[in-house]
């Protein structure tokens, strides 16, 4: 294999990474940004996705349907959850949130396991996708270059989103001044129950993707939520633009690390993590908070 | 005054008998039990120091039990150091490495600082994974050894004897902290919590503070895992994963922050739970965690087996009056579950206080916080309505008769 071809499959199957762990980061970012909650379920909900997906996928045949209809269901899970429960906590302080978090990572996880049981179970990628491509006449698996056009096309979508829309507008300025948005008449408790919803969906979003790859296991929410973290942290907590840094950056030293050095990648990644904060306490693109 | 000073001394002089004539009279299980969550209160309360007393909230005190846990399994596998001397020294060495980990993360504040904590922790745990030939990989340690010494005394060595040194270690601490946190030292801490740039102003240099509080933190966590290791025989990265930090919070935060002991409490009601709830059922984790999302939303956070009892008893209240609610229609299921419903609701209260005195609630009203006006005011408000509600039924006697009879007959 040459170099050049070397470079370009494995800088392709970073990207892909990248779009997975994006999916993962933006959710958890956008929550933050407007709620200003730490989510620690956010790995379970990414877990759920990925569940709720093989079950359609079982059911109806169709990855797409799954793709589809899996964050939707899981968005719903988790505006219901902002409804009844959350809600009811934004006057006291984040010590709540984070047991209110953690409780529902524990219940969702192991409500999981009970309806689909401890194994991991493959989901089959659609036939569409289940080839390869040839890049400089290197095989390269298809499904892993869809990830990648996915991933651009749903940054670009949240990204006009956030810019062009009324929601987007909304968004932005509940995430600046919540309580300025609130006297100009505006229900922001429905904009932040619609953002948790969204950056649960998301997850959920990265999970159907994630599972043709790595399969659907109990284990996928305690790395995912804690990947999460690390992107949201090294871009900037509540930035969009710092989730597809963040979530580029880890993706390339998870890729490459292992390549070149196996033995450091892991402790490479939270390395470039306390290099970032130490320079810039609140991420590359976050205020200081 | 004097009352509400000495029922919690008392409470705390009958617990600490208890705690010490326990290895007579509990099963070897159980006393593997107690020394766990001996170690994990230590372990919780070394937390609220930096918490409760300081406002710096961290996210990866994983990093000091592990730190601990591994320096003693190390220094107990590949030395002949007695038992004491190991745990010491893993302690202090975490205290040490604290001091570093303190400079930089004091560089941020508020919710950086605490993502700079779980950096650090995830750090180690990477460390820990691939740094084979001192931590054992991904297998971690095993095999500790608890090293009889000094001068060849194995007293310690045995079961109890290392209850017994855990529960020495703990009052030790526990001491120690409460002379820390009423010390001038602790009084700038307090200040930092309060208003960090008042503080700053009035010429203290807040951020050494910190960087001391973080460090005796760190240090006296190191010393719950320097005591973990030689207790299960073994240290893994389990014990430096970002779990453990998050666990350990909760630990501080269901227990009050901020009161030393709190945390003690709230580690043996997170273990105990955890340990009852895995013996009643498979699926223990989904109601271990229904447990924290309910107090996130009633909030006063109340012993164990209280609050199990009076949550079911509740429960089962609550069931039967929505019963009653759903059958207001069909008369005389209607009345069946009004009676039931007001028969299970005032046993359900008074069997709760029942308990509550028995326990000595009353002496942790400062636990309940603005939660202490349920029992004082709302359950009283309810026992009345029960008795006007049994009132009436009594009054209604031959109208609820009739409709008894004519559903039985219809």
């Amino acid at each position: 294999m040459s170099t050049l071809a070397f470079l370009l499959t494995e800088g392709v199957n970073a990207l892909s990474q990248a779009a997975l762990l994006f999916f993962l980061g933006v959710g958890l970012t956008l929550i933050f940004g407007i709620m200003r909650i730490v989510n620690f379920a956010h790995g379970t909900l990414y877990m759920l996705g990925a569940f709720i997906g093989y079950s359609l996928v079982r059911h109806t045949g169709s990855f797409w349907v799954a793709l589809a209809l899996a964050p939707i269901a899981v968005g719903a899970i988790g505006t219901g959850f902002e409804l009844s429960i959350l809600r009811r906590l934004y006057k006291r302080d984040a010590h709540a949130f984070l047991m209110v978090t953690f409780g529902l990572a524990l219940v969702t996880g192991e409500a999981v396991r009970l309806i689909w049981g401890s194994d991991a179970l493959q989901v089959p990628p659609p036939a569409l996708l289940s080839g390869v491509v040839f890049l400089l006449d290197e095989p390269f698996p298809t499904y892993r270059l869809f990830l990648v056009g996915f991933g651009i096309v749903v940054a670009l979508a949240i990204w006009q989103l956030l810019e062009r829309t009324r929601l987007g507008l909304l968004i932005r300025a509940s995430s600046q001044n919540a309580e300025m948005v609130r006297a100009l008449g505006i229900d922001v408790n429905l904009v932040r129950s619609g953002v948790f919803g969204i950056g649960c969906g998301l997850a959920a979003l990265g999970g159907v993707l994630a599972a043709p790859l790595v399969t659907a296991s109990n284990g996928m929410a305690a790395t995912a939520v804690i990947d999460a973290f690390v992107i949201v942290i090294i871009g900037g907590m509540g930035s969009f633009l710092g989730s597809l840094i963040g979530a580029l950056l880890v993706a390339f030293v998870q890729v490459f690390g292992n390549y070149y050095l196996p033995d450091f990648a892991l402790a490479f990644m939270y390395l470039v993590m306390l290099l970032v904060l130490v320079v810039r306490p609140g991420g590359l693109l976050g205020k200081e908070v | 005054m004097r009352e509400t000073r000495a029922l919690p001394a008392l409470g705390g002089l009958l617990i600490t008998g208890l705690l010490i004539v326990a290895p007579f009279g509990l099963p070897l299980f159980a006393m593997t039990l107690l020394t766990e969550l001996l170690i994990l209160g230590l372990f919780a309360m070394s937390l609220d120091l930096m918490v409760g007393y300081t406002n710096l909230v961290s996210f990866g005190h994983a990093a000091a039990y592990g730190l601990g846990a591994y320096a003693s399994g190390y220094l107990a596998l590949n030395s002949s150091m007695p038992l004491p001397l190991v745990v010491l020294l893993a302690a202090l060495l975490t205290g040490l490495i604290a001091v570093g980990v303190g400079w930089v993360c004091t560089l941020a504040t508020g919710v950086s600082f605490s993502m700079l904590t779980l950096a650090f922790a995830q750090l180690l745990y990477a460390i820990a994974f691939k740094w084979t030939s001192v931590t054992g990989g991904s297998d971690g340690l095993a095999g500790i050894p608890r090293r009889p010494g000094p001068f060849g005394i194995t007293a310690l060595t045995t079961k109890t004897g290392f209850y017994y040194f855990t529960l020495a270690t703990l009052f030790g601490a526990y001491f120690a902290c409460r002379a820390l946190v009423n010390s001038p030292f602790g009084a700038v801490l307090r200040g930092i919590r309060e208003n960090e740039p008042k503080t700053s102003v009035l010429g203290y240099n807040t951020r050494l503070y910190k960087i001391a509080a973080v460090a005796i933190a760190y240090g006296l966590g190191g010393l719950a895992g320097a005591l973990y290791a030689p207790f299960a025989g073994f240290a893994n990265t389990e014990l430096l994963f970002w779990l453990l930090s998050g666990q350990v919070l909760i630990m501080v935060i269901v227990g009050g922050q901020g009161t030393l002991i709190g945390p003690i409490l709230g580690a043996a009601f997170f273990m105990l739970l955890e340990h009852q709830l895995s013996s009643y059922t498979e699926a223990w984790a989904l109601f271990f965690g229904l447990i924290f999302i309910l107090p996130g939303v009633v909030g006063p956070n109340l012993p164990a087996d209280f609050a199990t009892f009076a949550a079911y008893g509740d429960f089962a209240t609550g069931v039967l009056a929505m019963l009653a609610l759903l059958t207001v229609r069909v008369r005389p299921l209607f009345w069946l579950f009004v009676v039931a419903f007001n028969l299970v609701g005032t046993a359900d209260l008074v069997v709760d206080y029942y308990h509550a005195t028995r326990i000595g609630l009353p002496a942790m009203a400062g636990e309940l916080g603005s939660g202490y006006i349920i029992p004082i005011i709302y359950v009283p408000v309810l026992m009345i309505t029960h008795a006007v509600a049994f009132y009436l039924l009594v009054r209604d006697r031959p109208k609820l008769a009739r409709d008894l009879a004519g559903g039985a007959a219809a």
